[in-house]
């Protein structure tokens, strides 16, 4: 099994100090000068090589791009002029504890994460949109601020799609100042809402108060004119309020950009409670595509992340389907050679193997 | 436990709730009872509601939050809808029409036409007042007797603004010619022409003396319909005392031209019109019409495929409220904030009805400026009619079902009753709007309708 | 008015409150002329009509305007701070 890019590395000959590298391949593009630059030469694979197996593209990562050398030897690209979608881990710290969570939290201050984001975006110089993800991202108020600011007065114009719970735009002060320092900046913010009752969304972030947190931060945001994208992860848990849900967010939200349903994703916490919390989009197809259809007329723009087309019942659904799934994490197994609409379809996360694999199946179009 | 709602009946068993949130539902009465006692049962429709149901306290605080921001949205939003510029070159007319609203004048009058050195300043004017995209309507009278007004001003106005422009033409299409034709053809003009039935009704009541109406209006839309295409034409239907038996015939003067969209909307009680109100019809007959004529265009969309675009419009402030401008149903009103009027005598009013009834009474208080002087005089009627428009707070507004979607019509009640806010149990307006509100939820309760509905939403939205 | 027949509904004090009385007759306009008199204890509605249904009219405006006023009465204050709430809002520039 094969992921589409790969993106983990080993360095076999010569030492690298672990750290933060800009990988110079054939100079083309210029350094800012932030991130010391490593000259790899692929052709000879002098310095840094890849394992093993083939590839299906030419190049696993390119000039320019952002490489963190790991302790033992392991090089991962975490900013890829190769990749379809990047996205920057700033913090592993939470709030929330969501039951399906594929990031666990962890406690320990990782503050420097975000030193390291600045500097990793500013030398990768994109004008593509890259996300910021954790953990909470505005755990800690100061140090986004502060994230925002020096990325400004370095110069980086890069478009920004944070994910977060929404919980710290409740502050109306924060949220205030967020919209200052991103006013020239193309920014989205990603915030799920898991029900439309608060003992719905609360049990399942295990965190007493974030529904109203939620909502408020949503509200927030709205009047501040942020871009916002809601996010719904099916489970077992929130299916039936679905529909609900749809009509509150177009009702009571009608700011918010698009509508993601999200199907999840057999890492972290979402592995451990599969069986309580995964449900087969297969059995849920009716509800779903009454959802999406309740939504087109009340203006709301819904889109499915992470279902694979032979899941989804109808055109009508597979039309609002997005291939979603970071390459790097992304596959497909191997009956899908057959499939007529493969470049199509999203395919599997890595981690959909054996009992969390929900295999393809076999539609006449 | 529930937030606050209203409630008006279908019918003798079903009522449709809706809140501030714009949220609604079709409930049987015995529903109904059940949520006024505070008794609700699990299978209680209103349990597949969001926004009218709540656990505890902090459920009830959030939803008063939503509630709270939908309504000032919503009431935001009315303030800066896109803004509609109407000019009337002239107030002389081929036409006369039985139930003509602007009191029009004979072809040899004098003194009722702009000068062509009024273009200047009214561009000024619109550039100042309004912002891209522009929307300019030409009305009259018969603006087409001025086509060397309108050619003049859309040369001028598109030398700075022709890629964000639109134009309409209000016109019964008697004096098309190719000229015109061709320069519609280069410039982004629209028509917009009355179109009152087949040629039996559409003539009984739009006279004109050289030639049938009827038969000029359908040649007219044919020769447009080849030349600028379908889409760039639109008719305006208003239905007198005859056409009420035969609700077909509308349907079928449509289709005969090859039209795919109608609006269809009662007399009104402007203009001439006033004198004969009594001659014409009572809302409820009105109504009545107009619910065979949405049943029937329902059941005959698979083969005629005609959208209405009154109930389209009132479909879409249903389902989508914050995303609808449309100036004769918004509170606060449309008056001044989302319409300008530059009348053939220079002065300038915030509403069409404005200019209707200072044509009829020289109620000087409508005036808002000139455009021979630059600037506005302080409009005081303007303050009273905006702060008398916001029907949250009227009587039987205040409590209606319909609210988040009607709107305030102030003008409308200026002229009947004497007084901007009006007596709604009386007013004509009200019963009108509840009719068609009503007409069109019960549709929504009904699958097969609401099917047809969703094709209509999908087409106002493309 | 020598001619119509006048119908005359006497409703206690008790049971119906002067609103809910009198929000019904703003309704019953259309249909009828009417007057609205107040003894010790109770309301008297006069409707000057010839037509049949007036009393089943008025009946079912009094019984739609108590179920207004039920609902009413559990959301009066909360309606209140939302329509407050959304206007300060607006003032303030949100």
């Amino acid at each position: 099994m094969e992921v589409v890019r790969k993106d983990i590395f080993h360095v076999i000959s010569g030492s690298v100090d672990p750290g933060l590298y800009r990988a110079d391949i054939n100079s083309n593009r210029k350094s800012v000068g932030i991130i010391p630059n490593l000259r790899v030469n692929q052709l000879s694979d002098q310095l840094i090589t890849s394992n093993s197996v083939q590839l299906q593209s030419d190049h696993t990562f390119s000039d320019g791009d952002i490489l963190l050398v790991g302790k033992g030897g392991a090089v991962r690209a975490i900013l890829s002029k190769s990749a379809n979608a990047n996205t920057l881990l700033v913090t592993e710290r939470c709030d929330n504890l969501c039951e399906f969570c594929s990031q666990p939290p962890k406690e320990a201050n990782d503050d420097v994460l975000f030193g390291m984001a600045a500097q990793a975006l500013t030398e990768f110089q994109t004008s593509d949109l890259v996300g910021i993800s954790g953990g909470e991202p505005f755990l800690s108020k100061k140090i986004f601020l502060a994230f925002m600011s020096t990325l400004n007065s370095l110069g980086c114009r890069t478009p920004l799609h944070i994910l977060s719970n929404g919980r710290a735009l409740q502050d109306i002060s924060f949220t205030k100042k967020l919209a200052d320092v991103c006013q020239y900046r193309e920014v989205s913010i990603g915030i799920p809402l898991h029900g439309v009752r608060e003992s719905t969304h609360d049990s399942l972030t295990a965190a007493p108060g974030s529904w109203k947190e939620t909502i408020d931060g949503l509200i927030n945001a709205g009047h501040m004119g942020f871009n916002i994208e809601l996010r719904f992860i099916p489970t077992l848990d929130n299916l039936s309020e679905l529909e609900k849900l749809i009509v509150f967010v177009g009702r009571t939200m009608p700011f918010i950009s698009q509508l993601s349903i999200m199907n999840l994703e057999p890492h972290g916490w979402a592995k451990k409670n599969w069986k309580s919390l995964y449900r087969s989009p297969v059995f849920y197809s009716k509800t779903l595509e009454s959802a999406v259809k309740i939504g087109e007329r009340l203006g709301v723009n819904t889109r499915l992340f992470n279902y694979p087309l032979c899941h989804l019942k109808g055109e009508y659904l597979r039309n609002k389907a997005e291939r979603s799934i970071s390459d790097w994490k992304n596959y497909y197994p191997d009956e899908c050679n057959d499939c007529a609409v493969m470049d199509k379809c999203c395919g599997y996360f890595k981690s959909s193997k054996n009992m969390f694999l929900e295999k393809p199946r076999k539609w006449a179009i | 436990m529930y937030m606050p709602f209203n409630f008006e009946w279908l019918s003798d068993d079903k009522a449709v709730i809706s809140n501030l949130t714009g949220e609604f539902s079709v409930l049987e009465k015995h529903d109904l009872l059940e949520v006024a006692n505070s008794e609700i049962s699990e299978r209680n429709k209103i349990n597949s509601t969001s926004t009218f149901l709540y656990e505890n306290e902090s459920e009830k605080n959030s939803l008063s939050k939503l509630h709270s921001s939908s309504y000032a949205r919503r009431t935001l939003n009315s303030l800066k809808s896109p803004f509609l510029f109407i000019i009337v070159p002239t107030l002389r007319c081929d036409h006369d029409c039985t139930y003509c609203q602007v009191s029009r004048a004979n072809l040899d009058a004098a003194g009722v036409d702009l000068d062509i050195g009024s273009i200047e300043p009214i561009v000024n004017l619109i550039e100042r007042v309004g912002k891209p995209p522009y929307k300019i309507e030409f009305q009259g009278g018969e603006p087409l007797l001025r086509f060397d007004f309108i050619k003049h001003f859309i040369n001028r106005f598109d030398q700075d603004h022709g890629e964000e422009s639109e134009y309409i033409i209000a016109t019964s299409l008697s004096l098309l010619n190719n000229e015109i034709i061709e320069f519609s053809k280069n410039n982004n003009v629209h028509f917009s022409v009355s179109l009152d039935g087949t040629s039996v009704f559409h003539d009984s009541q739009r006279r004109n003396v050289i030639a049938s109406s009827h038969q000029m209006a359908g040649n007219g839309i044919l020769a447009l319909s080849e030349s600028i295409g379908i889409d760039r034409v639109a008719t305006v239907t208003t239905i007198t005392r005859d056409a009420l038996r035969v609700p077909q015939d509308i349907i079928d003067g449509h289709n005969n031209l090859g039209l795919k969209n109608m609006f269809v909307r009662p007399l009104s009680p402007y203009g001439f019109a006033s004198y004969k109100m009594d001659k014409y019809y009572s809302t409820n007959e009105y109504l009545a019409y107009y619910s065979k004529l949405l049943d029937l265009l329902v059941a005959q969309y698979d083969d005629v495929g005609i959208v209405e675009h009154m109930a389209l419009i009132h479909l879409q402030k249903i389902f989508r409220p914050d995303k609808t401008g449309y100036n004769d149903l918004k509170s606060p009103a449309g008056y001044l904030l989302g319409s300008l009027i530059i009348n053939y005598d220079g002065n300038i009013f915030g509403a069409d009805e404005a200019r209707m009834i200072y044509e009829q009474h020289k109620t000087k208080e409508l005036v808002v400026g000139h455009i021979g002087n630059p600037d506005f005089k302080q409009h005081d009627a303007g303050i009273e009619i905006l702060s008398n428009s916001f029907i949250s707070e009227m009587p039987m507004c205040n409590e209606c079902a319909y609210q988040p979607y009607c709107g305030a019509d102030p003008l409308h009640h200026l002229s009947l009753q004497q007084d901007l806010i009006g007596d709604k149990s009386t007013s004509f307006f009200c019963q009108i709007q509840k009719g068609i509100f009503g007409k069109i939820f019960k549709m929504i309760d009904d699958k097969k309708s609401m099917k047809v509905f969703d094709q209509w939403l999908a087409y106002g939205s493309r | 008015m020598p001619d119509e027949k006048n119908l005359s509904l006497s409703f206690s004090k008790d049971k119906l409150d002067e609103l809910v009385i009198r929000k019904a007759l703003y309704q019953l306009t259309p249909y009828c002329e009417w007057e609205l008199e107040e003894t010790g204890t109770s309301w008297i509605v006069t409707a000057y009509s010839e037509k049949k249904d007036i009393k089943r009219v008025f009946d079912r405006l009094i019984n739609d305007q108590v179920l207004r006023s039920k609902i009413d009465r559990e959301t009066y204050q909360l309606r209140r701070k939302i329509i407050y709430k959304a206007l300060s809002d607006i003032g303030g520039g949100a």
